[in-house]
């Protein structure tokens, strides 16, 4: 057995376990997403980072020694934690409106918890599938506007306005354009909504919506 | 005596202010509003017709479901489109859980303090707060996102309501039927400052607040002697000036009539033919008219007396409800462009809607008069008679009184929320 100390609690854990496991054994939690429990560590995502004596590393894989000192929560380490979700949102490809999830995902409900703004409001979206609103010819909002309400609005029949904002990634705007508004949507609808909250856009998603649509706006 | 009080006063958006000048003999009040423009009726314009309620609904946080309808209304009778009786309930039902919102918040935050309540009593805010919360849910529960509701376009609901939504609804209202006496019992026991009221006029949709949004026009309303047919004539009847080289509106009847619009007023016109009241109520409400009629003041009765009323109305009106009955309406193919206007009873009284849309489906022209423009110059007029009394007896002497009266006057009326908490400046 060993003596670790996480954020200044004492716990004691076996020789071979993790920091990870140390930190549940403490009683915190730490953020995790690649990490499957005796099954896969590879620690590929580097969501779980915690501070051992002061260095950064990631909690699924490092191994606990001796006296080690433990932080499991700051600003840093909440900062490292959104920059690489959204380095790993940068890589997806995200189209919620077709994933065959149907809402369990964890990139969601992780980027919720941490307060990264990148996947749509089609991801709670209980429409999805074949009663989606913009299947029917109704420019909702859903692709392009930041999850977080639960679909409030799209979940009671009503096209989301985008009152949460847009999202700013410009693949995922491409790809909503492109793939889904464009043959089931009057594109001028889209953009006479889009301008209720947004009447601001970004010059490049604002040239999105202009190329795709050839009306000024 | 020469003095000058103003008081910036701050609205839902926008700010408000009251300004009195008193010269001897001569008393003069102004109510106006120092709002930047907020030009709604340009941000729908161009706007497709569907849009156009999730924006108006925007014009006010304490009524956007007033707006909701009146502006999904005007929309549908453009369109042409008619709605089902099952629908036109329910949408009555959230305007009716909204105007009681404003009430209760209104009386119990903003007025009781008036007359020496302390908001500090935890008994009584937490009996507002619980009332609050209760209206809160049902109105979630029908109408979709609290503040600006989502759950209606034209032509219908977008989800359909189960009936055991209703039934949640209904007893969550039976909650808080005590709670509501127990406000009244409170509110109707206050004593009332004595004033006449200068303009007897008392302008109201017929049989509101029974039906608040009515099922389509033309709209028949109730003055104190005549009756309109109000529809593309709104504008005959309700005319619009800048006066006094003031920057907003003042709303006058036939162009010449200073009118009240709201609570006092519905009930005035509701005794001559409104049915279905239980006799508790139309007791209640005969009782308080004459007082109704005379003082300004009362429209605080009136608002209590009022929530009670749709309080019970509410109750039957849902509990008989069959929401198997409702239907979505969506608009034809061939539309050739026109226009619609939509009366509803808001909180504070009548709001009128009118959109004119092209073969598109678009909004050409919108209009929108507010009932806080109809009855601002009502409060001018009983605030001098208000001030005169005061200064004609020994009362007017003591300038933080008639600060006081004044503002309690004011905040009668309900001009919009945020406006009658705001104090009173002196000028000399
Ligand atoms: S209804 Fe709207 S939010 Fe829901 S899946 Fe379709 S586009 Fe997305
Ligand atoms: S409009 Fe706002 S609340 Fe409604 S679904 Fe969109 S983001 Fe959510
Ligand atoms: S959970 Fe992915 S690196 Fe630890």
């Amino acid at each position: 057995m060993v003596k670790v100390y996480v954020n200044n609690n004492e716990v004691e854990v076996s020789q071979d376990a993790l920091v990870i496991d140390a930190v549940e054994k403490a009683g915190y939690e730490v953020p995790t997403l690649c990490y499957l429990k005796g099954l896969f560590n590879e620690a590929t995502c580097r969501i779980c980072v915690v501070k051992v004596n002061g260095k950064v590393v990631p909690s699924c894989r490092f191994p606990v020694f001796e006296g080690a000192r433990i932080i499991v929560d700051d600003s840093e380490l909440r900062r490292l934690r959104r920059v690489n979700l959204e380095l790993l949102l940068a890589t997806h490809e995200i189209k919620c409106w077709s994933c065959v999830r149907k809402g369990m995902c964890e990139l969601l409900s992780l980027s919720k918890r941490l307060g990264v703004e990148g996947i749509p409001v089609c991801s709670e979206c209980p429409l999805r599938g074949r009663s989606c609103l913009v299947l029917k010819g109704f420019p909702c909002l859903g692709p392009l506007t930041v999850a977080g309400c639960d679909a409030e609005c799209p979940r009671r029949g009503s096209p989301c306005i985008g009152c949460r904002g847009y999202i700013m990634s410009e693949d995922v705007w491409v790809r909503a354009l492109e793939e889904f508004y464009k043959d089931n949507v009057s594109l001028n609808e889209l953009k006479s909504l889009i301008s209720f909250f947004w009447s601001y856009l970004p010059q490049n998603l604002y040239r999105l919506v202009r190329e795709v649509s050839n009306v000024e706006y | 005596m020469s003095i000058k009080l103003t008081s910036e006063v701050v609205r839902v958006a926008g700010e408000s202010e009251i300004l009195v000048s008193i010269d001897g003999e001569r008393v003069k009040v102004e109510y106006d509003s120092l709002a930047s423009p907020r030009s709604f009726e340009s941000l729908v314009t161009g706007r497709k017709y569907w849009e156009v309620p999730y924006v108006v609904s925007r014009v006010c946080g304490v009524c956007s479901h007033a707006h909701f309808w009146a502006s999904n209304l005007a929309i549908e009778l453009a369109l042409g489109i008619k709605v089902d009786e099952a629908t036109s309930t329910l949408r009555d039902a959230c305007n009716k859980l909204q105007i009681l919102q404003n009430h209760v918040i209104h009386l119990g935050f903003l007025v009781l303090p008036d007359y020496g309540y302390s908001v500090g009593n935890d008994k009584y805010v937490s009996t507002l707060l619980k009332v609050n919360r209760v209206v809160n849910e049902a109105l979630r529960l029908l109408g979709g996102r609290l503040t600006n509701p989502n759950v209606y376009v034209p032509g219908g609901f977008t989800e359909d309501l189960k009936q055991p939504v209703i039934k949640r609804v209904v007893n969550l209202l039976e909650s808080v039927g005590n709670d509501l006496r127990e406000l009244a019992n409170i509110i109707l026991s206050i004593e009332l400052p004595e004033l006449e009221d200068p303009s007897p006029e008392y302008v109201s949709l017929r049989n509101s607040p029974s039906v608040t949004v009515p099922v389509e026009g033309p709209y028949i309303i109730d003055s104190s002697k005549n009756t309109y047919t109000v529809y593309e004539n709104y504008r005959e009847i309700f005319v619009e000036r800048y006066l006094d080289l003031s920057t907003s509106k003042k709303c006058l009847m036939n162009g010449e009539k200073v009118f009240h619009t709201g609570a006092r007023a519905r009930l005035i016109n509701y005794l001559k033919g409104g049915s279905g009241l239980s006799s508790e109520l139309r007791y209640l409400i005969a009782r308080y008219e004459p007082l109704f009629k005379k003082n300004p003041f009362s429209n605080i009765y009136a608002k209590i007396i009022e929530s009670l009323l749709i309080y019970e109305n509410l109750l039957q009106t849902l509990s008989s409800l069959d929401t198997g009955k409702l239907s979505r309406v969506r608009p034809g193919n061939s539309f050739s462009g026109g226009f619609g206007v939509g009366v509803v009873e808001a909180p504070r009284g009548l709001l009128i809607h009118y959109y004119e849309l092209n073969p598109e489906m678009r909004v050409i022209k919108a209009d929108i008069i507010t009932p806080t423009v109809m009855f601002s110059k009502h409060i001018e007029v009983s605030s001098e008679a208000l001030i005169k009394g005061l200064l004609a007896s020994e009362e007017g002497r003591d300038e933080s009184l008639v600060k006081r009266f004044v503002e309690a006057l004011v905040r009668a009326y309900d001009p919009c929320i945020p406006c009658a908490v705001h104090v009173i400046k002196m000028k000399r």
